[in-house]
């Protein structure tokens, strides 16, 4: 069961459920109870009724005066019953009519005492189960004292009668079979009840979520637009938050990958149109052999400079998958930097830079030779490249215990604050100058990339008099 | 007819000037907007083949100063942005028509025509103006049904006049349009032309169908 809303109606519907129905099986136990109990008391009542009808005179005569007409449980056909005896003598004194018309008496409880009637189970005069009640009672004398004219016979006094009543249990278990359905029923009320407040409690509640799923349900690219609500419920304006934080970042990740994907399509598109082109033309109007050796080359070089394109941007696309093919060996950055230099001599002679390197000579790290020589190529390539002709490029290269510190400085006047945090992105170029044959724009995004992979930072600033500085260390020593 | 390629790639713009003068057009070109812009200011051309990115002026930049400027030469935009939004910008700007890079030189050529023609008022691809017919798209001029051989520049005036026959076009105009930058013009180059281009197409005797206008310049005939 894995929707919230599935589990919040079951949890909710038999959490309710069970809290109605023990309170309604508590309810049904206590009312239980107090019917037993008050069916008792009705008992004792019938007894002290009969006990009142009881009546000794003082020669010693005992008759039970009860009126039939009035008490009608005891009449015949009734469901009382009761029978009165002389203790001393365990004679019947008296029994009700009800037990005459059936032919039959009742025989007190054991135990009896004179203190608290004691009950017992037994038979009713129609034959159902019945309530016994015993009591043995002393005549009540008193009224003697104050008429001295009356005479009591001797032991009249000392009369002790045992009344025992009988009454039929079919009202009681009536009342308590009533009792019982009706607990059921309000049961299964409870529980039909509870399961409709759990539904429409957890619709209710679950509203805000729902509409919040729908709402993601309607997120589309490339805008991203359509943010989450953030005045809905407390619990949930976090999540609506952070989910507008996320949109904001997808939508600029979006923009970037269209940004990306575009200039890629339009780096590969103009080589390929000027390869069109210079065919097209040639074919068109064709040329003197020295001419069409001219479009050949330029051919080759455009086929050069694609070649450089679709290998740096498979790079960037292959970079996931180079961070877990990397072969961590023993490498010296200075012995790679003066080879770098040395492979760049002629770059370097043409623009009439001078190149200062200031590194020790051996510094042994684990990492990546072949990411780490691409790294240190762009970053001096570009300083190359870049670098006004007849200017000084600085490479300063800081040896510690096992980490890098790389500077690269070079003037920089055409570069302002705001480039700086453009140099990384792909293609991005000042004026929107077309790339030249050795690089694409994306040098810069690759050794990002690598740089990344490899466990070090790169960054950049520009310095007030314009000396733009790349930084590579490992990111251990980041400060 | 004068083309102006803006292209910042030289093997492109290279290939297309050398297409484009092959094919019969006068051709100048520029690698960076601002050289461009300056050229649509100091000349006046036919058309111009116009790239987006560029350095230091962007393309579209360009065409929103060329058209502030009252300029309104027929705009040829060739890019590589392919987006619809891309192309309605460039369009709303400005541009006449929209190549998208990679493209066949043909294709170039035959919007470049088709600019021209309606630049000049032109439904169809040829002229015809009493037996004298100019295909504009084959480059090839018949007279009553015989077809002639005319060079290029020749061509080129034929075919400046017969898109706005019965219009005076002025020397200046010519110059402008059937030389290039490294020609020095005068008026006795275009005499010399008209008087060449008289004898390839008028009969002896008759009429001839380039009219002088003392002044003015010269005009073709409309019967």
């Amino acid at each position: 069961m894995n929707s919230i809303r599935q589990r919040m109606v079951v949890w909710l519907a038999l959490t309710v459920f069970c809290v109605t129905a023990t309170f309604c099986g508590a309810t049904y136990f206590f009312m239980r109870n107090a019917l037993q109990e008050d069916f008792k008391r009705s008992a004792v009542e019938q007894l002290q009724s009969v006990a009142n009808a009881v009546k000794v005179w003082t020669d010693g005569d005992i008759y039970v005066e009860l009126n039939s007409t009035v008490l009608t449980g005891f009449a015949v056909g009734g469901d009382h019953a009761f029978v009165v005896r002389d203790v001393k003598e365990r004679s019947l004194i008296a029994q009700s009519n009800s037990l005459n018309a059936a032919n039959r008496t009742l025989e007190g409880l054991a135990n009896a005492s004179i203190y608290a009637p004691i009950f017992g189970v037994g038979s009713a005069p129609t034959g159902s189960s019945a309530l016994l009640v015993t009591q043995i009672m002393p005549a009540q004398w008193g009224w003697d004292l104050t008429d001295t004219s009356v005479e009591i016979a001797p032991g009249v006094r000392e009369t002790v009668v045992e009344i025992t009543l009988a009454i039929d249990f079919a009202p009681l278990h009536s009342r308590l079979n009533n009792l019982g359905w009706l607990t059921f029923l309000i049961a299964v009320a409870s529980a039909i009840a509870a399961a409709l407040a759990a539904f429409f409690t957890t619709r209710s509640v679950l509203r805000p979520l729902r509409d919040l799923t729908h709402r993601a349900e309607q997120i589309r690219e490339p805008s991203y637009s359509r943010p989450f609500p953030t005045d809905g419920p407390s619990e949930l304006r976090p999540i609506a938050e952070r989910l507008n934080a996320l949109l904001v970042r997808l939508a600029d990740a979006s923009i970037v990958e269209r940004r990306f994907t575009a200039d890629a399509a339009h780096e590969l598109r103009t080589p390929i149109a000027e390869l069109r082109t210079l065919t097209d033309v040639a074919l068109r109007f064709p040329t003197a052999p020295e001419q069409l050796d001219n479009v050949v080359r330029s051919c080759n070089d455009i086929s050069i400079r694609l070649t450089s394109l679709i290998d740096a941007l498979l790079g960037i696309a292959r970079k996931d998958a180079m961070a877990a093919s990397l072969q961590m060996t023993s490498v010296n950055p200075p012995e790679m930097l003066r080879e770098i230099i040395s492979e760049n001599a002629v770059q370097i002679a043409k623009h009439g830079l001078t190149v200062d390197l200031q590194a020790p000579q051996d510094h042994k790290i684990m990492s990546d030779e072949t990411l780490l020589h691409s790294i240190l190529n762009n970053l001096v390539g570009n300083a190359i490249c870049h670098a006004p002709h007849g200017s000084a490029i600085t490479l300063e290269y800081t040896a510690t215990q096992g980490s890098l510190h790389f500077l690269v400085s070079n003037p920089a006047p055409g570069l302002e604050v705001s480039d700086v945090s453009r140099l990384f992105e792909p293609f991005w170029r000042k004026d929107g100058q077309r790339p030249n044959q050795d690089h694409a724009g994306l040098g810069l995004a690759l050794s990002l990339g690598f740089a990344d992979i490899l466990g070090f930072d790169l960054n950049a600033r520009l310095t007030e008099q314009k000396i733009f500085e790349i930084i590579l260390m490992t990111r251990e020593t980041a400060t | 007819m004068k083309i102006l390629i803006i292209e910042d790639s030289d093997i492109l713009r290279e290939s297309l000037s050398h297409g484009l003068r092959k094919t019969g057009y006068l051709v100048d070109a520029s690698r960076d907007g601002e050289d461009g812009f300056w050229r649509t200011e100091q000349d006046i051309y036919d058309a111009i083949v116009l790239d987006l990115g560029l350095p230091k002026l962007d393309g579209m930049q360009i065409l929103e100063r060329m058209r502030a400027a009252g300029n309104q030469t027929p705009v040829l935009v060739l890019t590589a942005r392919d987006t619809i939004n891309d192309r309605v910008t460039g369009l709303r700007a400005g541009a006449d028509d929209y190549l998208v890079k990679p493209f066949a030189f043909d294709e170039l050529q035959a919007r470049l025509e088709a600019l021209l023609r309606r630049s000049n008022g032109v439904a169809c691809n040829s002229v015809q103006v009493s037996g004298l017919t100019v295909n504009l798209t084959a480059r090839s001029v018949t007279v009553d049904d015989a077809p002639i051989t005319l060079s290029r520049r020749e061509y080129a005036l034929l075919e400046l006049l017969a898109l706005k026959v019965g219009t005076v076009v002025s020397r200046p105009d010519i110059e402008a349009k059937i030389y290039d930058e490294y020609v020095e013009p005068n008026s006795n180059v275009v005499d010399a032309a008209v008087s060449i281009l008289r004898k390839a197409i008028d009969h002896s005797g008759e009429t001839s169908r380039i009219e002088t206008v003392r002044g003015q310049g010269y005009r073709l005939r409309q019967s």
